[in-house]
């Protein structure tokens, strides 16, 4: 390699090209490439490997400037203090700054104005409300489960970040674990392993129209040049792995070996205050692993709670009012009450996320073929700021999507995560958000 | 596309035709990226018992002035904390809320702020007070004025400063990292949804002493920002037409100090942020800035100001703005009240406004004047 | 007409044919034909391979990757689907079928057929419209939808290497005795890709199907329609953002820290600023193109005028924010040309500064079309790198203590003595005077040509007869989706005379590559070996 070369960062497409220059090139990719973990052993036994999932956690006010930014990007980076409670899942995470939320100067919405940019990829133009990431990608993975999605909140409310395309309002949260419970695993609950199995018209009707149309692709190669009919053989070998991939779809899908129903639970009772919280935290997340083991939805939204809403039993300040109340400690530089409840809130995500990866699924977890998309509303809660917001992934989507990293992207609007997750899910995608904070970029490292 | 070509040539005419007086006229333009009042807070400056309480300890005081024994504050507190909304939303709040009185029913406060008991809130008090931004409005001096720290100049009249200064969410010190929490939240969530304002001065020769212009407009455009969300530089703005932003000035230069040539004889109209301040109105208006070795300016502009534009600026969030930000309103709108001190209505002789001083900063910037059929730039 | 040189029936031996995929911009320029502005593509393309930093010399070595044809496959069905959805079935689809629950054959045939010539660029075989009638009928009887049947057979088509490669099919020519030629419909594909960056029209179909395009006077008669069209700007466009490397803004980072007002909108705002001047100057004014190096005269927009530091506000009555407007440099603004502008100089920086070998050797390369050679293994470059040394405070410094290694110094002088001149500009772009608060020094050289500025190296470029061979070569490079071959340089020479002659047009150029009888002639394809020369039905009846 040149040495000029070394002046500039290297990433993936460079790399690549450097790797094809001057040969006649097939960078052919081993069949379902896309769809192994690191160990190569997700597929089960009928060679079709188990769904990703997609999730939404929301956690309104942010982290404390200062005490959450890293001083290194790429792998390797340290944790600073708030984020050291998800210090054990850094390996499959990615996080990411610098980015902000573009409200391209209409009236801004208390904390609304964040979190509507950080789901939905801008604020809302003309009469059409934009649907929430979660939807367009439940549009496209979640079509043949029982749930499309399921929206649950950790403190008592019924609020949610998840919207469907053009409807007017919020898809609601559930905040009992014993109604989820019903809901889910009631008398309506069959066992996934038993139920008959029919296959999708469509990918029927598409297997025939590929094969009715195979000659008359094959002719287009019979009149070609040497070199010519060795480039078309990797079309053909390409092609061959849609048709592999319509005959997966075709055959009665995986048993989902670790498919239990759970047994019922007793919930702690609802609120907002973070002794409930806790429990109903894990309630949720046992709950939720069991739904997804047993492929009862691919798309889960989990909120924290309203902004003002989160406080310690007795405290006479909930968590929002504590960013504009408390002052500034000068000695320690930060608001000390305020922090806690960011490392509070820190560790519950910990441990909802232990939760998923402590659901073993034959050799791997649950984690592994989650990504879970964490966003806040500001990047700094106490002025309201929306520069610099932290934006969190967990999970690899099943083998979709790198992780390890810190990003840093100053100035880039939020929606490139969303947009590299949207891709990373399969979507047919090349660009997301509105106006300013539209984007055609993805973090292209991130792409597995 | 029938926009106008700017050539470099067009724009060094352009510059000499404006104002018309010196044949080899210099004019810089900033863009305005911070403006707030000036505070100094100081420890010891609102005397024993330090500043005014936090909101949430305030609003059982003011339970206790709408006649609630402390035992029953006790108990409906307790009652709240154990409720859904903990103490965000119970009884005491919704007794703050409707804390103003008339006719014995109960009455929002904050639209009806003279119908609530005045909690006697304090304001600045003593030595350690003595030193705030400002000038001497008034032309008098006496124990009771303040003193610049900067310029040492006596009998500065910022009452204002005096009776927000122990208000907590307005303690602070200038720049935008010390600033008081009230106005770094209103810079940092509105910053991008207002219109940018623009500051040229012109004259001779920037770089010596002499007489100078200089105008505070109001731009079309917003405030353009960086990757990173600090203010860019270099940016074209094109000055608002409308008369009623633009504030026109003679000034003069004295060792790279650029100050008001009749202090106190005009007077200052900006429009602000419809969702913060509507509109900042001054009279009597004095100023003084400098442009720094980065080409960035610092300056003071002060004036008497209408308190109730002030009062109805920071009332008009209601709950939200008196939890999140500003502190007790009604409290505030006493203390503003209290510390007028300038234009007595004629009726009942009450001031109707308040000496006051705001800080700005300002980076370097192209503007662009739109009425002439040329376009005229200041950098 | 005018009246066409020699050039265009030199005597050439050419190479094979080989067949080229399509890029993203002519898949989508294709769609938009055939289906309309507003049809949505959803999906995104593989990256293409460059060919000595050219993408379009990269079309005739690439296939599709597994990757890449799952994103084909997907865009073919969000196309498909929306084409015979219930909002455009009624301008898409000319029959309504007996019933929606059922195959219509009838109406699958008339569809299919007038569609897949367009998508094909050229008339379905019998066998090839039978199969795909075939398999909308199938798909329409297994999901009891005529549309649904309809759109899967369509989307077979957007996945077919007949919509994915343009092909070159030969038939003899009659000009050459014993040689071949590209067939007519290949031809109005080569043509049309190279004019307009899209697929032919139903004109130029319609051309080649009565045999104009055999005759050098209907070659002539269509080029010259072509040219005038207005979509010849789209053609212009995507050679010159091959041309200059601007799919690499993809990639490209800054430290912000640094550079803070490099952001995503700077990076758009610059490339279109260069694709707007090359309009402008080569198309609207027909102009001499070495004046791209030294013109004062650009378009900006409000984003690009505080990097350039220069006034710029969009006046429209009803402006829009962000719009574009003309603006001319002064005339003792050192400021000129395109090198100057931040589409080249942030293009050929490294993350955290500027780099005068970097842009020098983009100059060599893009500009000259010469080679720079690579640095030898086992190089320290830490002196060159570090812009924090108190010693070396300019690149001028750092790059003169870097060549006190002898091994370097011969590079280097092929590099930074023009790159040097454009050191006014930061690893963004940015205008400035001083580095590290000392003022910067710009004087250089170019092949001879000593200058002190930014100016001067325009001047240089302009003058400098590598300048002009260069756009012919890498025009012709483009048009022809590879390196001109050893037989093909007479064609090349001609054309580089011509050019000369012309005073340097590009239009010229583009017309008179596109008349060439050189542009069409091919050689015949090296056949598969024995074993391999089996057509692929038979190898799999074995």
């Amino acid at each position: 390699m040149s040495a000029l070369m070394n002046c500039r960062a290297l990433n993936r497409r460079t790399l690549l090209r450097g790797s094809m220059a001057g040969a006649a090139v097939t960078v052919a990719l081993p069949v379902l490439d896309g769809f192994l973990n690191d160990n190569g052993t997700a597929l089960a036994a009928t060679g079709k490997p188990l769904p990703p999932v997609f999730g939404t956690w929301f956690q309104a006010l942010s982290f404390t400037p200062g005490r959450w930014l890293p001083d290194q990007v790429g792998k390797g980076y340290e944790s600073k203090a708030e984020l050291k409670p998800l210090d054990r899942f850094k390996d499959r995470m990615n996080l990411f700054s610098g980015m902000k939320y573009f409200h391209d100067s209409r009236p801004m919405e208390d904390h609304r104005s964040g979190w509507v940019i950080g789901s939905s990829g801008g604020l809302q133009v003309g009469s059409v409300a934009p649907p929430s990431i979660d939807d367009i990608i439940a549009e496209n993975i979640g079509k043949r489960t029982r749930f499309r999605s399921l929206e649950i909140s950790l403190s008592g409310t019924r609020q949610s970040i998840s919207r469907r395309a053009n409807s007017p309002t919020y898809n609601p949260s559930e905040p009992s674990p014993t109604a989820l419970y019903s809901r889910i695993f009631g008398p309506e609950f069959k066992d996934p392993n038993a139920a008959a199995f029919t296959p999708d018209a469509v990918a029927l009707a598409r297997k025939s129209v590929l094969s009715v149309v195979a000659e008359d692709r094959k002719a287009f190669s019979a009149k070609l040049g040497a070199a010519d009919r060795a480039r078309l053989e990797e079309y053909f070998t390409s092609v061959r792995q849609i048709e592999q991939q319509l005959e997966i779809e075709l055959q009665k899908p995986a048993p989902l070996d670790s498919c239990t129903r759970p047994g019922k639970m007793d919930e702690a009772g609802l609120g907002n205050t973070t002794e409930l919280v806790e429990p109903n935290t894990k309630l949720f997340g046992q709950l939720l692993a069991h739904a997804l083991s047993c492929d009862q939805t691919r798309v889960v939204n989990v909120h924290l709670g309203i902004h003002s809403a989160i406080r310690k039993t007795g405290g006479a300040l909930a968590w929002h009012s504590l960013t504009h109340e408390e002052p500034t400690d000068e000695k320690l530089g930060y608001q000390p009450q305020v922090v806690w409840f960011i490392e509070w809130a820190n560790q519950n995500f910990a441990s909802f996320l232990s939760v998923l990866e402590n659901t073993k699924e034959g050799p791997g977890t649950l984690l592994d073929r989650m990504a879970l998309l964490w966003i806040t509303d500001h990047g700094d809660a106490r002025i309201h700021s929306v520069d610099n917001v932290p934006i969190i992934t967990v999970g690899n989507a099943g083998g979709r999507l790198k992780s390890g990293y810190h990003i840093s992207a100053p100035g880039d609007p939020s929606t490139r995560v969303g947009l590299t997750l949207q891709q990373a899910f399969g979507l047919p995608v090349n660009s997301w958000g509105l106006l300013s904070n539209a984007t055609t970029k993805t973090f292209s490292e991130l792409q597995a | 596309m029938p926009t106008q070509l700017l050539s470099g040539a067009i724009l060094a005419v352009a510059a000499a035709a404006l104002f018309a007086a010196p044949a080899r006229a210099e004019s810089k333009s900033f863009v305005v990226t911070w403006f707030g009042q000036a505070m100094n807070s100081k420890d010891g400056d609102c005397g024993p018992g330090g500043p005014n309480p936090r909101w949430a300890e305030q609003r059982l005081r003011n339970a206790r002035d709408m006649g609630l024994s402390g035992e029953e504050v006790e108990k409906t507190l307790k009652e709240d904390l154990a409720g859904d909304e903990g103490g965000e939303a119970g009884k005491l709040v919704q007794m703050s809320v409707f804390r103003g009185k008339i006719d014995g029913e109960p009455v929002n406060g904050y639209l009806y702020p003279n119908t609530v008991v005045d909690p006697k809130l304090k304001g600045l008090i003593g030595d350690n007070a003595k030193f705030q931004y400002g000038f001497n409005l008034d032309g008098k001096s006496t124990d009771e004025d303040f003193e610049d720290p900067e310029t040492h100049q006596t009998g500065v009249d910022s009452e204002f400063t005096r009776a927000m200064g122990c208000m907590p969410n307005f303690r602070g010190g200038l720049t935008p990292a010390t600033a008081p929490l009230e106005y770094a939240w209103a810079w940092a969530w509105k910053k991008e949804g207002r219109s940018a304002w623009i500051i040229t001065v012109t004259a001779e020769d920037l770089t010596k002493d002499g007489d100078a212009t200089v105008t505070f407009d109001r731009a079309i455009e917003r405030l353009r920002f960086n990757a990173d969300g600090t203010p860019r530089n270099d940016s074209s703005y094109r000055i608002d037409p409308s008369p009623r932003s633009h504030n026109e000035y003679k000034a003069v230069i004295t060792n790279g100090m650029i100050t008001l040539a009749d202090q106190g004889a005009g007077d200052f109209n900006m429009v602000y942020n419809p969702e913060f301040i509507p509109v900042i109105r001054m009279t009597k208006v004095h100023m003084r800035m400098k442009v720094l070795a980065d080409r960035t300016i610092e300056g003071f502009i002060g004036g008497y100001e209408r308190w109730d534009d002030l009062y109805i600026a920071y009332a008009s969030g209601g709950k939200a703005n008196e939890d999140g930000n500003a502190g007790d309103l009604p409290g505030l709108y006493y203390l503003l009240k209290k510390y007028a001190d300038y234009d007595p209505s004629p009726a009942t002789g009450q001031n109707m406004a308040i000496s006051s001083t705001w800080n700005f900063y300002g980076i370097p910037a192209f503007s662009v004047k739109t009425e002439s059929p040329k376009a005229t730039v200041h950098h | 007409m005018p009246a066409f040189a020699k050039e265009s029936t030199v005597k050439i031996t050419p190479e094979e044919a080989v067949v080229r995929r399509l890029t993203g911009e002519q898949y989508r320029a294709v769609i938009r034909d055939v289906f309309g502005p507003t049809i949505e593509f959803g999906g995104h393309f593989e990256p293409g391979l460059k060919v000595n930093g050219l993408a379009a010399a990269g079309t005739s070595s690439i296939g599709v990757t597994p990757a890449g044809m799952e994103q084909y496959d997907a865009m073919a069905r969000v196309i498909a689907d929306q084409v015979v959805s219930e909002a455009y079935r009624a301008q898409m689809i000319p029959c309504t079928p007996a019933t929606s629950r059922r195959a219509d054959d009838a109406c699958a045939r008339q569809f299919l057929g007038s569609v897949g010539r367009l998508l094909y660029r050229r008339p379905l075989t019998a066998s090839s419209l039978t199969a795909h009638v075939a398999a909308a009928g199938a798909a329409a009887d297994a999901t009891h939808d005529f549309y649904k049947g309809l759109a899967l057979s369509l989307g077979a088509m957007l996945s077919s290497p007949q919509f994915l490669f343009r092909d070159a099919e030969l038939e003899a020519d009659p000009e050459n005795k014993g040689g071949y030629r590209l067939d007519a419909y290949s031809k109005a594909s080569q043509l049309s890709f190279f004019l307009w960056n899209a697929g032919p029209d139903l004109q130029l179909l319609a051309a080649a199907e009565k045999g104009e395009l055999g005759t050098r006077k209907g070659l002539e008669r269509q080029v010259e329609r072509m040219m005038a069209s207005p979509r010849v700007e789209a053609g212009v466009r995507a050679f010159f953002i091959d041309n200059f490397g601007f799919d690499e803004f993809a990639d490209l980072t800054k430290d912000a820290v640094l550079f803070p007002k490099f952001s995503a909108q700077a990076t758009a705002d610059a490339q279109e600023q260069t694709l707007k001047t090359v309009v402008e100057l080569l198309l609207k004014n027909n102009g001499d193109y070495r004046d791209l190096f030294t013109t004062k005269k650009t378009f900006l927009t409000p984003e690009l005028g505080a990097i350039y530091r220069v006034p710029l506000v969009d006046n429209r009555p009803a402006g829009t924010p962000d719009g574009w407007a003309p603006y001319e440099f002064a005339a003792d603004d050192k400021r000129a040309g395109i090198l100057t502008h931040m589409s080249f100089t942030a293009l050929h920086s490294p993350a955290g500064r500027g780099s005068p070998t970097i842009r020098g050797k983009a100059l060599r390369e893009v500009i000259l079309c010469q080679k720079v050679p690579p640095p030898p293994g086992n190089v320290q470059f830490n002196v060159v790198q570090d812009t924090t040394n108190p010693l070396y405070k300019t690149a001028r410094d750092r790059l003169t203590a870097h060549r006190n290694n002898p091994v370097c110094a011969g590079c280097h002088k092929i590099t930074d003595p023009m790159g040097l001149a454009l050191e006014n500009f930061d690893g963004a772009g940015e205008f400035r005077t001083t580095e590290n608060g000392k003022a910067i020094d710009t004087s250089g050289e170019l092949d001879g040509i000593a200058f002190t500025d930014a100016e001067g190296l325009g001047k240089a470029v302009h003058d400098n007869p590598a300048t002009p061979s260069c756009l012919v070569n890498r025009l012709a490079s483009y048009a022809m989706g590879r390196a001109p071959g050893a037989g093909e340089g007479p064609w090349i020479s001609a054309l580089q005379t011509s050019f000369t002659e012309k005073g340097y047009r590009v239009p010229d150029l583009m017309r008179e590559i596109a008349v060439s009888s050189a542009f069409y002639q091919r050689a015949l394809p090296t056949l598969p070996s024995a074993m391999a020369s089996a057509p692929p039905a038979q190898q799999e009846a074995k």
